[in-house]
């Protein structure tokens, strides 16, 4: 492969995060009341985490709450909406969500706000490859989900701009 | 109320409306404002695509291969559909559609109804439709939320509020929260949030339109930056999507074409905030979705667009680019055009759905400067379309009388030299007479018009 698996996950942070996502590496952020979610794609260039519907999956999970929170693994991540479809085939969900950020709206006087409907906050939480989303969401103890893994302890998980 | 009346305007109605907007500074500022701010961005969006005019190319194709073969793509559509669950009804006329929807609600004894924004609801009018049956619809976009409660029609189909101040909003939502909501862009949003999500969780029936549908898969699509959509969509426990009959791809790859170019186009975006695609309702052990899926499609005058060469209208994605770069639009509003569609796509389409002669004015509402062709991401030549209607007015002969007259006349006074040298003679003497009153009045208005030299060219001494 030409492009490295490497700076194709380094494109896909910059990309969601120029969209209003945070960003957090092999640990899930300690938000109470976050829905959680395991994000089926990630695709670079339109900075996105494709959800599912599925019995494990409920949509509510990535609407209702202030906070959602989806869990990606790094091997999923696309380059283009082309791929996911070509990656799906023709079998689809009885839901596909592609979510490029938190709700917005600029429809009081043209100005940007985030937050009308759906969450306030999107965050994604990469998986570096051989580890199951599974496991994230089950076997962490209450301090794994304080910390990004691979941070020092203590440190705060990236920021991203909020808004687009 | 006939199909084609929700549609159009009163006859001359476009004059006066759009001389309304052109004297109220505070819309002109907030329509350039939202005009150029998408226009901008557009273009920003648009750059960034380095196979953008392949991608053009490429969407024109697919979009006109449907149209092409509209009933063998609905059919491909229906079958796929159905197969994972759904249901799809055709409707005719707005009438039609309007009736089954209703008949669906009042079989689920629905109350309430979460609608999520559709210019194709409005096209059938299903928001009274639904009143007169009994049943509240709720707009929930926040835009086309405050016009609902403003009693008032979308100004632009991508920024449908854009006239109301945060003062005139805060008005309206104190008066239905009952306690004071301060005119503060963070306040209410958090009040439309509290209002909204409320009907989310409560309504029996949720609507949405469809950006684009994929006839190989079965697949709606719904396209929104607030995710109503979705909600409206999972939700509820009925959902029914009303959707245009044209607004199908083949292929999903095919819809990888649009979506790339879609929200690009509207705002700039890469995508939306949230894009979703809804291939029946919810399956066997999900805890959420909706429990049926119902698709009405409809058709509302646009069989009649398959005929002839306006059929290339019907490629059209609703993404707004014509508006913001169109010199009539960007200084009436959408308004103007009448209550569903506006700018260069409205003034073709109006037309086509509800005859020349009920929208005589919309054809001319356009300087045939061409910027719309040029900013179409589909490529439909909408300015040659515009033209095109106009010849048609004169073939039909619903053109005005004193413009027949008027052509006729300068035909026949050109076509000899001594016409043409009389009417030169005649111009001087006529010209502070056809400023003074008339069509020459009204054209000339808001125009610096020409003085004609004193004495003409051929009567100057040569040498």
């Amino acid at each position: 492969m030409a492009e490295t698996a490497t700076s194709l996950v380094e494109r896909f942070v910059a990309s969601v995060e120029a969209n209003g996502f945070r960003v957090h590496r092999g640990a899930l952020p300690d938000i109470p009341g976050a829905g959680v979610s395991v994000a089926l794609y990630g695709l670079v260039d339109s900075g996105s985490v494709v959800l599912t519907s599925a019995p494990a999956e409920p949509r509510a999970n990535s609407l209702l709450p202030d906070v959602h929170v989806t869990v990606l693994a790094e091997d999923r991540i696309l380059l283009s909406l082309p791929d996911l479809f070509a990656a799906l085939g023709n079998t689809l969900p009885s839901s596909l969500a592609i979510v490029s950020g938190p709700s917005k709206s600029a429809d009081i006087e043209q100005l940007l706000a985030v937050g009308v409907h759906g969450p306030k906050e999107e965050h994604v939480v990469l998986l570096p490859p051989g580890r199951d989303p599974g496991d994230v969401l089950t076997g962490l103890t209450a301090d794994d989900f304080r910390r990004p893994v691979g941070a020092p302890a203590g440190s705060a998980a990236p920021a991203a701009a909020a808004g687009a | 109320m006939s199909g084609a009346a929700k549609l159009q305007q009163e006859s001359g109605s476009f004059r006066v409306i759009a001389r309304g907007k052109l004297n109220d500074d505070r819309i002109q500022g907030a329509l350039d404002l939202s005009v150029s701010r998408l226009r901008g961005l557009r273009l920003d969006a648009w750059e960034q695509l380095d196979d953008l005019e392949a991608l053009r190319e490429r969407a024109h194709e697919l979009r006109m291969r449907v149209v092409n073969d509209l009933e063998g793509y609905l059919a491909q559509f229906t079958q796929a559909l159905e197969a994972r669950g759904g249901h799809v009804h055709r409707a005719a006329t707005p009438e039609e559609a309007s009736a089954i929807i209703v008949r669906l609600c009042q079989e689920r004894k629905a109350t309430l109804v979460a609608k999520s924004k559709s210019m194709a609801t409005e096209e059938i009018g299903l928001n009274a439709a639904l009143e007169a049956a009994g049943i509240t619809p709720v707009e929930t976009d926040l835009g086309e939320y405050i016009l609902q409660l403003d009693g008032t029609h979308p100004v632009h189909i991508i920024a449908p509020a854009i006239e109301k101040t945060k003062e005139q909003i805060a008005a309206m939502f104190t008066a239905i929260e009952g306690r004071e909501v301060p005119a503060e862009l963070e306040a209410l949003t958090a009040s439309a949030r509290r209002q909204l999500r409320q009907v989310f969780l409560d309504a029996d029936v949720g609507i949405t339109g469809c950006n684009m549908a994929v006839a190989e898969t079965g697949t709606i699509t719904l396209v929104t930056n607030e995710g109503n959509g979705r909600l409206v969509s999972s939700l509820p426990r009925t959902h029914i999507a009303v959707m245009g009959m044209e607004r199908l791809v083949p292929t999903l790859d095919d819809l990888s074409v649009i979506l790339r170019l879609l929200a690009r186009s509207a705002t700039g975006q890469r995508l939306t905030s949230s894009t979703t695609l809804i291939t029946g309702p919810r399956r066997a052990g999900e805890l959420d979705g909706p429990e049926e899926l119902h698709v009405v499609v409809i058709d509302n005058g646009r069989t009649n667009l398959l005929r002839g060469r306006y059929r290339e209208m019907l490629a059209c994605i609703r993404c707004g680019a014509c508006l913001n770069v169109c010199p009539i639009f960007r200084k009436t509003g959408g308004a103007a055009y009448g209550p569903v569609y506006s700018g260069p796509m409205g003034a073709v389409l109006v037309p086509l759905y509800v005859g020349l002669g009920n929208a005589p004015d919309l054809p001319h509402a356009s300087s045939l400067c061409g910027a719309c062709t040029e900013a179409c991401p589909v490529k439909i030549p909408l300015h040659e379309l515009l033209l095109d209607l106009r010849r048609d007015m004169v073939d039909e002969g619903s053109a005005p009388r004193w413009e027949r007259w008027a052509f006729t006349a300068w035909s026949f006074a050109w076509s000899t030299p001594l016409g043409y040298r009389l009417s030169t003679r005649l111009a001087r003497l006529g010209q502070p007479l056809g400023a003074a009153a008339g069509p020459g009045k009204v054209w000339g208005a808001g125009r610096a018009l020409p003085q004609l030299a004193r004495r003409r060219y051929r009567d100057r001494p040569r040498g």
